[in-house]
């Protein structure tokens, strides 16, 4: 993989987006003149500003956002953490792997919306139901990949382990930890970039409040450019978060396994996705 | 001995889970939580009355015809970028935005913007898919082993000779593989569009169900959308297992 970054190529990877942004601008201006439905590149700048001028229909923005970002928070560290040691379990004993294999391809398969609606009624109306949707969602390919990544720690290091009569914890930190932080970091990183693209899809029904109540309620209105505008900013948080945090956290990882080659084994976080 | 130990596994979860959820709904006897066999008999009820049919089509179509397009686009998306790295840098940005892309968003945006059609939703389909599946050919593509087209142009076999015996025996699997998540991801989301602002298929009469609060309904569709995606994954893994085996 190339890290390096030239003029030109960044040149090449912006030019695209500039000219999609030229092509929406003269296409709401001229063509479809019709602000409501059609957002200009402008009226969403507006909506940005006013989002961060903490200024908003139902109540501040700002409470709203933070509401969301703790609920992916939560539900992500939770789903991330049970579903790390369920996945170990599963790549030591096959199963445990075969017992999870239906339930985890459910929980994949189910939108999260359509938990929330299962929890509502069952629970009633509460700040777990949002979070558990999105947890069952999260867990699920972390639980996939960690134990694809137990599986394929050495068998004979592991014989050599039992001879050595090497405790639990032992094993646990020196063993398995360096074999399959790798697998973590992906796993992390995957359904990090998922939640933030599926948390709002959790928050339309039920809550009282929420960046997906928000876009619910402008979607209700027929009024484009705020929607367009926490698009924006989701993706630019989530964007943020993957370079800033999870890519150097894989290279650093990936430098530290490097004497094993590992480079065809460990697939880049986004190819990890879609094998989930 | 094996293969029986690994269906007995799954099978156990799955009569686990029925047997809790049965179980627990005795428990708690509410409106909420209706037992297992009641939502059974509604879901057979359902097949062999035939309205099941009707959503089950619609939703079906969009979804194949939305995955057929991403995959297509997606496929040619990889290829494209292995063979042109300026085409890979121009696209870059573009597929990044389109991965971190809300759902949600999209579907809102589409919706309002292009209608409440069924080309819409097909379009929707096909731009969600289309990263997923472009990147999983790309990266796959990428692992080609290079002394083989050495091979290949060192005894000058013709191109259409190069792409049938060697390109695409090596794509295949990768393709079968990318496929099947693709589909699973064109099922959610062709299912979430409905639930969001469309008047029919399986995602709205979901919707339907919970908004007049029949618990057992909404679940026997909910086991009808979970059943059929687990036939189509079925024949695609079988499909799968076929071609790698060849």
């Amino acid at each position: 993989m190339n890290w390096s970054v030239t003029p030109k190529s960044l040149l090449l990877n912006a030019l695209p987006v500039a000219a999609a942004v030229l092509v929406w601008w003269a296409a709401t201006t001229y063509i479809l003149v019709q602000p409501r439905i059609y957002p200009t590149p402008q009226g969403v700048f507006t909506e940005l500003v006013r989002i961060f001028k903490n200024e908003g229909p139902i109540g501040e923005p700002y409470t709203h956002a933070a509401a969301t970002l703790w609920r992916l928070t939560i539900a992500w560290g939770g789903g991330f953490v049970a579903a790390t040691l369920l996945g170990v379990l599963a790549g030591r004993k096959k199963w445990v792997f075969d017992f999870f294999s239906y339930p985890v391809w459910i929980a994949m398969a189910v939108p999260s919306v359509v938990w929330v609606y299962i929890f509502l009624v069952v629970f009633g109306i509460e700040e777990m139901v949002p979070i558990l949707a999105l947890m069952i969602l999260l867990a699920a390919p972390v639980f996939l990949g960690t134990a694809e990544g137990v599986r394929s720690t050495p068998k004979e290091l592991l014989e050599m382990c039992d001879s050595y009569k090497i405790g639990t914890r032992q094993r646990l930190f020196h063993f398995y930890l360096p074999y399959i932080a790798p697998y973590m970091v992906a796993n992390a990183r995957v359904s990090f970039a998922y939640g933030i693209r599926i948390v709002l899809i959790a928050e339309v029904i039920g809550l009282p409040n929420g960046v997906g109540i928000l876009v619910g309620y402008w979607s209700d209105s027929l009024y484009m450019a705020p929607i367009v505008a926490w698009g924006l900013l989701l993706m630019a948080t989530g964007m943020i978060v993957d370079y800033c945090i999870f890519a150097p956290l894989q290279r650093r990882i990936r430098r530290e396994a490097e004497p094993r080659p590992a480079s065809k084994r460990q697939p880049s976080g986004n190819s990890r996705l879609k094998r989930a | 001995m094996e293969r029986f130990k690994e269906y007995s596994a799954q099978i156990a979860s799955l009569i686990i889970i029925l047997l809790g959820w049965e179980i627990s709904a005795l428990i708690m006897d509410t409106r909420a939580l209706p037992p297992a066999s009641e939502s059974f008999a509604d879901l057979v009820q359902l097949i062999r009355t035939g309205d099941a049919f009707g959503p089950l089509g619609s939703t079906l179509f969009r979804t194949t015809c939305g995955f057929a397009l991403g995959f297509v686009m997606g496929c040619s998306y990889g290829i494209a970028a292995v063979l042109s790295r300026t085409f890979d840098d121009l696209s870059k940005w573009l597929l990044q935005i389109a991965m971190f892309t809300p759902t949600l968003i999209l579907i809102f945006l589409f919706l309002v913007i292009f209608g409440r059609t069924s080309f819409t939703v097909i379009l929707l389909i096909g731009l969600v898919v289309l990263p997923v599946v472009g990147t999983y050919i790309r990266d796959s593509l990428r692992d080609f082993d290079e002394e083989l087209d050495g091979m290949a142009a060192s005894y000058k076999a013709p191109l259409r000779q190069r792409v049938f015996e060697m390109y695409l025996p090596f794509l295949i699997p990768s393709m079968l593989a990318a496929g099947r998540i693709g589909f699973t991801l064109s099922w959610k989301v062709g299912f979430l569009a409905e639930i969001f602002g469309f008047s029919n298929g399986l995602g709205w009469q979901i919707r339907t169900t919970y908004q007049i609060y029949d618990v057992a309904k909404l679940l026997a569709w909910l086991s009808l959308f979970i059943l059929t995606l687990l036939v189509i994954e079925q024949m695609m893994r079988f499909a799968e297992r076929r071609v790698v085996k060849w």
